[in-house]
């Protein structure tokens, strides 16, 4: 077997369609996309080559800046909260019986496994202002004075987002680090046991430490489903008020397809690929670099 | 290894983002493999003699919008039906597009190749793309030698622009859809309310209405979309429809002082508590549903709906939107719908551009005749059929329609190009949020509409 996954030659044979679709589906495209970045084109015709005016227009824009403050913002409460708390559920579900167990998991899976316009739709109910449930408890307890329009307030319009977003894929990144704490050897544990360490040391000694792979994994996925979010802004609010939750993506598809400035739009991807670059680069270099091996 | 991961990863990052982009590039034809394109059978039971003119039948490729029970009864009921009739000499092969941004892009990508079909439907946004592609034939010599131009009661849906072109034919079903105020007489009465007469009193009764409990006036806030599509328009007419001529002409611009005026009204209207909370994310039938349902006691809509209205509210009334001026009869004026590239349009590169130009005017007649008989609904194109059992409201609608001596295009369906419309959007929106001035919105569209008409 050994030999065989050695042969170069058999490793290319077997990899080549695939990699022959990806050529052709995924990496050819980018390069029109680099070219169209610097033309003005509406999406159908070419008026001309600009140089670097997208780029100029783009980065003078106060709406692009506000979408990377909106974008960052997600993706910081999803790296800082979300998995914290994903962490958490995972080694709470981790000691429960078996039966608690698999009702964790399927409850995990079902919110990731719905449609993004369900959660969205069952989400914009929930925020509803006369309605809606969160109002209708916070005016139930006499807390009037908190009772907001969730989506239509600059100040909450994003959080809003995020949540939404948030337990949508907190339970799913759950089970991705319940995963990987049973793939922990049980003798960890036990000798752990024996010396008298409590869940919390535990945790904190043998678990965490041992789930750095995990949490790199689900750390790359979260920032990257965060740094692309689109589908809950454009149901839950269409970017607005105005342009207030726009995130990057959004703005991005605002320019090509609403304004039909696609020369701004691919600029604007090109920018948006550059900051997804650094946050990888940024990732591999300072998180989880060494090795763990059971 | 780590480098290759490193590198493989990047590249995916790359990629996924791209695509994203690269979705609504060049190369949409593929898009629409779901969408069959239907080949008409029209010519399977045609009569003997017909079969004799085989040799000499023009064949027609005619794209049609196909998601809207309207437009699949027009073409099934209609046109198909009486095609063989009228127009024994063609044969047409239907191009189905779907609807919405399906039938968008099948149209782009038409444009984009240049390869038209021979006659098409298409909203003024995507046909003025095609217009200035060069992919639409001028049909104004086949109007006029057809005399189709003698059958309208507006003229302006049929005169040529200011180039001597006319590059599309319509029904003017359109052209008599206007924005009203609808209410609800029942809430009216019961809180003791009067019909507001002028905009000072629109926004007494908000407050009265509002100090009940009762949301005053529903209207769709996502997007933007009644300030967009009407309600601007609206306000600068209420205090000067020639300001709203102006516009539509390119003759002023968003800092005439009657458009800010306009914009202050919008604002009023948000502070004083007009709209629903949460507006600026309610959408078209949550917004027409608050009114039908009895929560709020006003909506701000287009005559479209004046047959579900009536249905879900029979004690739905509407009044015409109040001045904001004295001396200003807001009865004189009127905002219509249409527009002058909404309906059927011609390729430039058709192989028969008479055939296709009077398939075109066939299809428009009986676009019209569909709404005259089906709808009871009247057109500017008059076919000859008196619209019978129109309801009384709708009735009322048009006798004031009928009597306004102005009558203004919608600056949103007319005159807006597409990098304004989501401009002005986006600006409405947060006008609607009551904390956006009209200083500002006018310093960020202006730019915008200096590039409108260019």
């Amino acid at each position: 077997m050994n030999k065989f996954y050695g042969n170069k030659l058999a490793i290319f044979i077997f990899s080549f369609p695939a990699l022959l679709l990806f050529t052709a589906f995924v990496i050819y495209p980018l390069f029109p996309e680099i070219l169209i970045s610097f033309q003005k084109n509406d999406g159908f015709k070419s008026m001309g080559y600009v140089g670097f005016e997208n780029y100029f227009n783009v980065l003078r824009d106060p709406t692009f800046w506000k979408s990377n403050v909106n974008t960052f913002t997600i993706v910081l409460i999803s790296t800082c909260m979300g998995l914290p708390i994903s962490l958490l559920l995972a080694l709470i579900m981790d000691r429960q019986g078996e039966r608690v167990k698999r009702f964790f998991k399927a409850s995990s899976v079902f919110p990731a496994i719905l449609s993004v316009t369900v959660i969205a739709q069952m989400w914009i109910a929930i925020y509803e202002p006369q309605w809606g449930l969160i109002n209708s408890m916070l005016r139930g307890i006499g807390l009037d004075g908190l009772a907001m329009e969730w989506l239509s307030d600059e100040r909450t319009v994003v959080l809003a987002i995020t949540a939404a977003f948030l337990w949508q894929y907190i339970g799913l990144n759950a089970l991705l680090f319940y995963t990987g704490i049973k793939a922990i050897p049980k003798t960890y544990y036990e000798a752990a046991v024996i010396d008298g360490a409590g869940f919390f040391r535990t945790s904190l000694k043998i678990t965490i430490p041992l789930l750095q792979d995990v949490s790199k994994y689900v750390l790359v996925l979260s920032v990257l489903g965060s740094m692309s979010q689109f589908a809950h802004v454009r149901i839950m609010t269409a970017g607005g008020p105005g342009d207030v939750s726009r995130t990057v993506i959004y703005q991005l598809y605002y320019k090509a397809f609403s304004a039909s400035d696609f020369g701004q739009g691919c600029a604007i991807a090109i920018i948006f690929v550059l900051e997804c670059l650094v946050l990888t680069v940024f990732i591999n270099k300072f998180v989880a670099r060494e090795k763990v091996e059971f | 290894m780590i480098k290759l991961t490193k590198l493989a990863s990047g590249v995916v990052a790359i990629a996924m983002v791209f695509s994203l982009t690269a979705c609504g590039g060049g190369n949409e034809k593929g898009s629409d493999s779901t969408k069959a394109a239907e080949t008409s059978a029209a010519g399977a039971a045609q009569t003997s003699q017909a079969t004799a003119n085989d040799n000499e039948r023009v064949k027609i490729k005619f794209l049609s919008l196909s998601a809207d029970d309207n437009r699949n009864n027009i073409r099934d009921k209609y046109i198909k039906v009486n095609v063989e009739k009228e127009m024994p000499n063609v044969e047409v092969e239907y191009d189905l597009g779907g609807g919405g941004q399906d039938y968008a892009n099948k149209l782009k990508a038409y444009n984009a190749s240049g390869d038209m079909p021979d006659v098409w439907f298409s909203e003024q946004n995507l046909s003025s793309v095609v217009v200035e592609a060069g992919n639409a034939l001028d049909l104004a010599p086949y109007v006029q030698k057809s005399g189709f131009d003698k059958k309208f009661k507006m003229q302006e849906v049929v005169t040529p622009d200011k180039d001597g072109k006319l590059y599309c034919v319509q029904p003017g079903a359109d052209q008599y859809f206007t924005p009203r105020l609808w209410y609800h007489k029942d809430v009216f009465a019961k809180n003791n309310i009067q019909v507001p007469t002028t905009f000072d009193e629109l926004i007494k009764v908000c407050e009265t209405l509002k100090g009940k409990g009762i949301v005053p006036m529903s209207i769709v806030g996502k997007d933007g979309w009644t300030p967009n599509l009407h309600m601007l328009q609206t306000m600068i007419m209420a205090e000067d429809p020639q300001v709203a001529l102006d516009l539509t002409n390119n003759k002023t611009d968003f800092s005439n002082p009657v458009v800010k005026s306009a914009l202050g009204r919008i604002q009023k209207l948000v502070q004083a508590g007009a709209f629903a909370p949460g507006v600026t994310n309610i959408d078209y039938g949550p917004a027409v549903e608050m009114y039908t349902s009895g929560k709020a006691a006003m909506l701000a809509m287009f005559t479209w709906e004046t047959g579900n209205l009536e249905k879900a509210s029979p004690d739905t009334d509407f009044i015409v939107w109040p001045s904001a001026k004295d001396g200003n009869d807001a009865n004189a004026s009127i905002q219509f719908w249409g527009a002058p590239l909404s309906g059927y349009l011609v390729s430039a590169n058709s192989k028969n551009p008479e055939v296709a130009a009077n398939f075109a005017m066939f299809c428009a007649t009986q676009d019209a005749l569909y709404y005259n008989i089906e709808q009871k609904a009247p057109t500017a194109l008059d076919t000859g059929v008196k619209v019978e059992g129109i309801s009384p409201l709708l009735q009322k609608s048009l006798d004031q329609f009928d009597a306004a001596s102005v009558k203004i295009p919608s600056m949103w369906a007319a005159t807006f190009n597409t990098k304004m419309s989501a401009e002005i959007s986006t600006l409405n929106s947060k006008l609607l949020t009551g904390k956006f001035s009209a200083d500002d919105y006018i310093k960020a569209i202006n730019p915008v509409w200096a590039e409108n008409f260019k």
